[in-house]
């Protein structure tokens, strides 16, 4: 039994607007005989769009009409209608994420973008999401390194950390190809504040309505290299730049990182150098900036390596790698309603587990509290739980007892109740919670995935007939 | 042709010869000899999971070597002694091979029944021997089990659920407890009732067919022990019918096999076995009859 699903990938970034779809094929791995083992057997990449300038109405502000025309448009060209969509993700990268209209612009594209659809959350994830497509995750897992993907955009430079394919750590910076853009005589139209401030401290003349000066601005751009190399941990330069241009904060310097890779179109320039005699092609500082990382980061050219996406590693990651499946074991009342989105994860630490239910329910109680609004009362959250590997009975009615003391004011209010677990015993778990609840409330148990406190999780509607849930897990803190 | 004397004498002959070859060897072996050893002062070579069984000595991967072991039972990087495996790995292959032998012709024991208050129902084989010579009697019921099954329900329960030690009774015992709380906590989910489990001695699936057409449920779930190998011997099938009737088509049959450990863990497959029963009871089917 195999089935398959389309996803739609949209990235709109502070420089390039991009569309892709792609076709998954999920089949029962498994004998007939045996407990079913569901998996994404196949990700074929069906559509690509070219690549769009991001229409702007100016600095603050995405043209939503361009911005709709062009992606109605690449439906059109791909044959594809939004309904055919069943999964995806749309991402509003860079500077332009915190550009006023992001909001309605992301409210259009979901309706565009089938049902079932993360809208942009912020620069950590967008990170890993480019790390995935870059395709700088999956080398951590072949080849057993720690590896860190830099997708240098036109407003930031997007780090993610990843250990045998999970993201370990993330940073960001204001860094990137449009930190500075210019007129077609080479007069310089808009800088950034950061990178104003940069400027400042170390005596680079650059301002808006001056030209701009090829040395000046390579100065600045080697400093902005360098702010990554200390990042990375290769060599530390100045820590006070690094801090002037951290967009929240840099990585955590936790695991040494064996290869970095560069993606967005930055990252595409440093592999592949502009080879035309101009200095800025496209009227902004990308092609400069990508010739002093080359410089900055020449001694270290053993630990870079070129990804298998650049340019358009976003938006392959926004579109292949941001969805995963349940376990192929698990249990849901058939009468709630999917998708659900965007709900908060609480968790536990693991020690916990071994509580009492009262004394678990003490614990997990200020965390309810914590979504629990004085006028809306209690809010959707998922309990999220580590579980025992090929657990006893016992462990699972245990289990049972200890999310129903916990989770009281979930059960008491009208929201379904939401477990996300990572051992494979989400079956047996939530068949026993339906009769521990007198079947009276909607569950929905999941295994197999892994979900941490202050994540937030989206979960699609069934697939291969009702056995599995798709489901996004939406990481916004990295420790 | 050699006559079986002249080749006795033969090989009497050359063994003696290379006996006198080789006393160096005769002296080592005897010197570390140790007797009197107790079995506390020995390494227990069962006590390690397969995946950790590893012994190559300056591998220029081990942590690659130690990952890809981890997805496979199979012996490998066990390293050898010339062109022979070492000699525990000879061993733990030998005790490994024991547990398999154990599982088959050991009897199931009473007590675990005892302790659980289960019924205990009897094919038609009255011994070990009986039963792994001759499948046909181990698929029906003694006498006098068939007249205690009749009794035993007041009324037909929609499932029934039993287990039989079929060619492993240390599966059954491995499994039991987790897997048949989880099927009848995951039936009661669905809201359907089931009659109380018994097991089965000398039993084989089909068995299932007579005790579906005795107690007149619409589906009836067989544990059975698997036929055990070197990787486990813990392993346990459940076999599904639908109105099954003794003598019908073996395509009827619905199975859920490969439940220990490292396989599907029993809860999970309890409860996967609960939502079975559930589709078969409103398909009114199993086996390739239904679709699931």
């Amino acid at each position: 039994m195999k089935e398959k699903i389309l996803s739609a990938g949209i990235d709109i970034g502070t420089s390039t607007t991009q569309v892709i779809f792609s076709r998954f094929t999920i089949e029962n791995t498994s004998g007939e005989y045996m407990v079913p083992r569901i998996e994404i057997t196949n990700k074929e990449v069906v559509y690509e769009s070219k690549i769009y300038t991001t229409p702007l109405i100016d600095e603050r502000t995405i043209d939503e009409d361009a911005v709709h025309n062009i992606i109605v448009g690449e439906y059109a060209a791909a044959g594809l209608r939004a309904e055919d969509i069943d999964t995806g993700a749309v991402i509003i990268t860079g500077e332009t994420a915190r550009k006023e209209n992001a909001r309605t612009v992301l409210n259009f594209m979901s309706g565009m973008a089938g049902d079932f659809v993360v809208a942009t959350a912020g620069n950590d994830l967008e990170g890993v999401i480019a790390g995935r497509g870059a395709g700088t995750s999956a080398m951590s897992l072949k080849q057993h390194v720690v590896t860190a993907n830099c997708d240098i955009g036109g407003g930031t430079s997007n780090i993610a950390v990843f250990k045998e394919n999970r993201p370990v750590d993330t940073g960001c910076f204001d860094i990137g190809g449009r930190l500075i853009k210019l007129d077609s005589t080479g007069k310089i139209l808009y800088i950034s504040d950061h990178l104003g401030k940069l400027c400042a401290k170390h005596n680079i003349n650059l301002k808006v309505g001056n030209k701009i000066e090829y040395k000046e601005i390579y100065k600045a751009c080697v400093l902005m290299a360098q702010v990554l190399a200390t990042t990375l941990g290769f060599k530390t330069f100045d820590m006070d730049d690094l801090a002037i241009m951290t967009t929240d904060h840099p990585l955590h310097d936790l695991e040494e990182i064996k290869f970095v890779t560069f993606s967005g179109g930055v990252g595409n320039l440093i592999y592949h150098p502009y080879e035309g005699k101009d200095d800025f092609p496209y009227n902004d500082i990308g092609v400069v900036l990508a010739r002093a990382i080359n410089e900055v980061f020449a001694p270290f050219m053993d630990k870079v390596v070129e990804p298998a996406e650049t340019i358009r590693a976003t938006v392959i990651g926004a579109g292949t790698q941001t969805m995963e499946l349940s376990g192929s074991t698990i249990a849901f009342s058939q009468n709630t309603k999917l998708p659900i989105k965007t709900i908060p994860v609480i968790k536990l630490a693991e020690e916990a587990e071994q509580f009492s239910p009262s004394e678990f329910a003490k614990h997990l109680e200020p965390m309810l509290e914590w979504y629990n609004d004085p006028d809306e009362g209690q809010e959707l959250v998922a309990l999220s739980l580590k579980g025992a590997n090929c657990p006893l009975f016992k462990e699972i009615e245990r289990y049972a007892d200890l999310i129903i003391a916990g989770m009281q004011p979930i059960i008491k209010s009208q929201h379904p109740l939401i477990v996300v677990i990572e051992e494979d015993m989400g079956k047996s778990l939530g068949q026993n919670l339906m009769v521990k609840l007198n079947r009276s409330k909607d569950i929905i148990c999941i295994d197999s995935v892994r979900t941490n406190q202050g994540d937030y999780i989206d979960i699609g509607e069934p697939l291969m007939h009702g056995r599995i849930l798709p489901v996004v897990v939406k990481t916004l803190v990295f420790n | 042709m050699v006559s079986d004397d002249k080749l006795k004498e033969i090989i009497a002959q050359v063994v003696g010869e290379m006996m006198k070859e080789a006393p160096a060897a005769k002296a080592t072996t005897k010197a570390c000899c140790c007797e009197n050893v107790s079995d506390d002062d020995l390494e227990d070579l069962t006590a390690y999971e397969l995946n950790e069984w590893y012994q190559v000595p300056n591998a220029k991967d081990e942590a690659e070597y130690r990952r890809l072991k981890m997805v496979t039972p199979a012996r490998l990087g066990v390293w050898h002694c010339g062109p022979r495996e070492m000699t525990n790995t000879m061993l733990r292959f030998r005790a490994d091979h024991a547990a398999a032998q154990d599982a088959v012709f050991n009897e199931f024991p009473k007590a675990f029944l005892e302790e659980r208050g289960i019924l205990e129902l009897q094919s038609r084989c009255d011994s070990k021997d009986t039963y792994l010579t001759r499948p046909d009697l181990g698929r029906r019921l003694s006498e006098d089990s068939a007249n205690t099954l009749k009794g035993f329900y007041k009324k037909a329960p929609q499932v029934v659920v039993f287990a039989t030690d079929g060619l492993s009774g240390t599966a059954i015992e491995a499994n039991y407890d987790i897997v048949i709380p989880a099927i009848m906590n995951g039936l009661k989910a669905h809201g359907i009732e089931a009659g109380e489990p018994f097991f089965v001695r000398y039993g084989r699936v089909a068995c299932q067919d007579e005790v579906s057409e005795i107690s007149g449920c619409d589906v009836c779930v067989c544990l059975v022990g698997e036929r055990p190998g070197l990787a486990t011997a813990k392993s346990m099938s459940a076999y599904i019918t639908y109105k099954g009737t003794i003598g019908m088509s073996e395509a009827r049959r619905t199975v859920v096999s490969n439940i220990h450990n490292a396989g599907t863990p029993a809860a999970e497959a309890g409860a996967h076995i609960a939502d079975i029963v559930d589709i078969m009871l409103k398909e009114k089917a199993s086996g390739t009859d239904l679709k699931l």
